[in-house]
């Protein structure tokens, strides 16, 4: 190739890779809002499901999403918290201890989602005996959500070493630095991981299969069982011949829920943007 | 001044804090290491969980039938897990030779050669294409691609349409982390080459690159990682017959569409075997981790 | 004899003086794992004065600094060997009592770190800490603090105002604020002006000469001219091979005019960096 057109080649190169992608994401958001925008009506969220799934509505699932989506952030947002103080606060960063608990959440965050549902079903729903309920759906979510927001809210706490230092100088108990300085300093950040963590959450579909169960109905606490959107999906896609419809109005749905609540949580988080995929 | 008053040498332990310990400081220091405990407890829950469940399968079958070449019958007593595990791994693999250079080259242009607005707009692009549930993939790649791939060659639900759904969804994981690799890198290093009478391509293709192959390479493991586990959008659109993946058009069954698929109506032994596939496949992914660990370096911890 | 003091953690909230206190560093020697950055510092303190550390980088200022409150405890792989006695109290003791400790021993940093919440905030997490309660006492206490420092004209009316809208040299003289709530006996200053304009410097100098009396104040400074425009006594340190040591310690005026190392005559004349 001539020398003069090789830094040409190998931009048009990147530039190419850049627009593809850009390509392939909108081919995929249009091609869903199309075919699904159509059939989203206000009845259609406040309906149930007939035929199948074939005709009605989702309100149902709806419910059953948001209150798995809560139980799990609710669940994680503790434990996440929680490890993230332990590996600033109680262990000194290159101790057994510290390396260990390290390891550990960056091997959950690894777990294949189908895993969890194997083990969530094994453990909520059989020890625990929750069956097939909002509550063991939840609590795998929250297994799930635990090493992401684990790791923002450890980052976003390390951030304010200094407050923790004018804490320490001025005579105050560890308890009440973390308590009453470092965690309101950082909800922001610890907000924004749990956002990602939400946009994980109402994502899956796998480890819900087993924990929170298939069937469609209008759930009437967190012990019975229900569906959720992305689980409607699939079945409406897989089994229910015709489904595609109101598979795709549900796609819509959902990419509309997951675009506000990230942007939701984007903005409260400020200015402090964070890149965790 | 006694001897009694000086201090033999010794180092200071981490407790900066003590002083009279309230009961408060007590509950504290508890729930903190009960946090701690729990999430290694975690991890290990669910390795058990897999173990606990895979036991009877294992004792009654053992090991080698699953590792056997065989068929896939489990009501029948044939645990042959070869061809899915083929699949997974053709699956994964392919879809990683797809998302590996498009990451890379799309970290690239973010770090060298996007302005700021467009680097910003191009992330947020990365970040949706990361948020969309993988069913929403799978619907897609079941209406869209698979019929355009039936037209070329039937039946469309392939190994092809698998690895070109997963390589879309692998794609954000490895070029952020590349991103983040490129970002820990000196400024220096590539001004200098600049500065040296480099042209930007070269600095990049010869230096940077170069320079930063540890997180390169932990981005893709991770990245590779996240495509054996995926299971919804894969099983939307391969067939899920179980055969060895001989062609791209052939249908094929990954480990985890195997587990999605049958765990609603196993039982007893057939249950007991689909939580053995989950272990190889925590095989598989921890086989990644301690590659990435060794090779990853310092960054290896983070997720 | 070390009488170690575990008494009540409450501050006195009447008005009054608090009895600054004396310092006496004794074969103070502090290493980070296998580096000794000071090296059998013996060095007198006296109370209610402006004491000046001076030296170039790297000579263990800042380390022995952060020994007289204990603060090198949260670095890991520090030792330190030695004594420290502050007021007779050994600050090094196996059983001292740090966070009593700290109350006594103010600090304040090189980069001004007011929490990120109000101004009120600031003052009342720590004033809640020990003990004052009562809603008067603690708008008393904010008062004279922020008096002390002349901020009470400045932001006395806009106290839930975010304590990071201030200006740089208003959030540090903030910091001293609030490291005086606590009513310590002595002060510790880590190059508090480094990060600030000449004008904010100059508040800063004059407001550490106006507190001088009724606490001892420690400022560790690179600006020779600032030591020579407040500090009352100065310790000059050196490095040799790595290690810091004090070199020469006495009144300003002693160091400049009768220094007793060639090192000392160079340094403090401009000779050497």
């Amino acid at each position: 190739m001539r020398r003069s057109l090789r830094p040409f080649v190998n931009d048009l190169v990147v530039r190419a890779a850049v627009a593809a992608v850009v390509f392939v994401l909108a081919a995929i958001v249009v091609h869903v809002v199309t075919r699904g925008a159509a059939l989203v009506s206000w009845d259609f969220l406040t309906t149930a499901p007939r035929a199948a799934g074939r005709a009605g509505g989702i309100a149902p699932v709806l419910v059953s999403t948001a209150a798995v989506t809560a139980v799990a952030l609710a669940a994680a947002l503790p434990l996440a918290v929680g490890a993230a103080v332990f590996l600033v606060e109680a262990v000194r960063p290159h101790t057994v201890a510290a390396r260990l608990t390290r390891g550990c959440l960056g091997v959950l965050a690894a777990v294949p989602s189908i895993v969890f549902g194997l083990a969530g079903n094994m453990i909520f729903c059989d020890w625990l005996g929750f069956g097939f309920s909002i509550l063991a759906g939840g609590l795998t979510l929250a297994l799930m959500i635990l090493p992401i927001a684990a790791c923002v809210a450890e980052t976003t706490l390390r951030m304010h070493g200094e407050d923790r230092r004018a804490g320490y100088a001025l005579g105050l108990p560890q308890r009440r630095i973390v308590w009453s300085i470092m965690l309101p300093a950082a909800a922001p950040g610890i907000f924004a991981g749990l956002g990602l963590g939400f946009g994980r959450a109402v994502a899956e579909s796998a480890a819900l299969i087993f924990t929170s169960g298939y069937v469609v109905r209008m759930p009437d606490s967190v012990f019975d069982s229900g569906r959720t959107m992305a689980v409607h999906i699939l079945d409406l896609a897989m089994n229910v011949p015709g489904g595609d419809g109101n598979a795709f109005a549900t796609a819509t749905v959902l990419l509309v829920s997951v675009a506000a609540v990230v942007a939701l949580f984007t903005a409260l988080d400020g200015k402090q943007g964070r890149e965790f995929v | 001044m006694t001897l009694f008053q000086t201090i033999i040498s010794r180092p200071h332990r981490t407790r900066p804090f003590r002083g009279p310990r309230a009961p408060k400081d007590l509950v504290f220091v508890v729930v903190l290491w009960a946090s701690g405990v729990l999430a290694i407890g975690a991890m290990a829950g669910v390795l058990i969980v897999l173990a606990i469940g895979a036991a009877p399968a294992l004792t009654e079958a053992g090991l080698a039938a699953f590792m056997a070449d065989g068929d896939w019958y489990p009501t029948a007593g044939e645990f042959g897990l070869v061809a899915m595990v083929a699949a997974t791994l053709a699956v994964s693999a392919g879809a990683l030779a797809v998302a590996g250079p498009l990451g890379i080259l799309c970290a690239v242009y973010i770090r060298y050669y996007a302005g700021d607005v467009a680097g910003a707009a191009f992330r947020v692009v990365l970040m949706t294409l990361a948020a969309i549930p993988s069913v929403v993939y799978g619907l897609w790649g079941m209406t869209v691609l698979v019929p355009h791939i039936a037209a070329w060659q039937p039946p469309g639900t392939s190994l092809l349409a698998g690895v070109i759904v997963l390589s879309i969804m692998v794609l954000p994981t490895v070029a952020v982390l590349a991103e983040a690799g490129l970002r820990q890198l000196p400024a220096s290093l590539y001004l200098g080459s600049l500065a040296l009478g480099c042209a930007r391509h070269a600095a990049i293709k010869r230096i940077v690159l170069p320079s930063a192959k540890g997180a390169v390479a932990a981005a893709c493991m991770l990245g590779l990682a996240r495509a054996l586990g995926e299971t919804m959008a894969v099983l939307m659109v391969v067939g899920n017959a179980v055969a060895m993946p001989d062609s791209p058009f052939a249908s094929v069954r990954t480990l985890p569409a195997n587990i999605a698929l049958e765990m609603a109506y196993a039982i007893d032994v057939h249950r007991s075997a689909l939580f053995v596939s989950g272990l190889v496949l925590m095989a598989l992914v921890g086989l990644l981790l301690v590659m990435r660990w060794y090779w990853g370096g310092a960054d290896a911890a983070q997720s | 004899m070390n009488v170690q003091t575990t008494g009540p953690r409450t501050i006195d909230v009447s008005p009054g003086r608090v009895e600054a206190s004396h310092i006496c560093v004794e074969n103070l020697t502090i290493a980070y794992g296998a580096l000794t950055a000071l090296s059998d510092v013996t060095l007198s303190i006296p109370p209610g004065r402006i004491t000046a550390l001076i030296g170039p980088s790297g000579c263990g200022k800042t380390s022995l600094l952060t020994c007289l409150n204990r603060l090198i405890d949260l670095i890991p792989g520090a030792r330190v060997t030695g004594r420290i006695l502050v007021r007779d109290t050994d600050v090094l003791g196996r059983d001292a009592d740090l966070l009593r400790l700290r109350k006594r021993v103010g600090m304040v940093f090189q980069k001004p770190n007011p929490f990120p919440f109000s101004i009120r905030r600031n003052f009342d997490i720590v004033l809640s800490e020990f003990g004052v309660r009562r809603r008067a006492d603690r708008e008393a206490r904010i008062d004279e603090c922020l008096r002390a420092v002349g901020l009470q004209a400045e932001i006395g009316h806009r106290l839930d105002m975010s304590a990071c809208a201030l200006s740089g040299g208003q959030q540090q003289r903030l910091c001293i604020a609030r490291a005086l709530a606590t009513r310590p006996e002595i002060l510790l200053l880590d190059e508090p002006c480094s990060a600030l304009d000449p004008m904010s410097t100059m508040t800063i100098e004059r407001l550490l000469l106006k507190l001088k009396d009724s606490i001892t104040l420690v400022i560790v400074t690179h600006n020779l001219s600032q030591a020579r425009r407040i500090a009352d006594r100065c310790a000059l340190f050196w490095t040799r091979c790595g290690t810091g040591y004090l070199l020469e310690h006495g009144t300003m005026a002693d160091l400049s005019e009768r220094p007793q190392n060639q090192v000392t005559d160079d340094y403090l004349n401009g000779r050497v960096a």
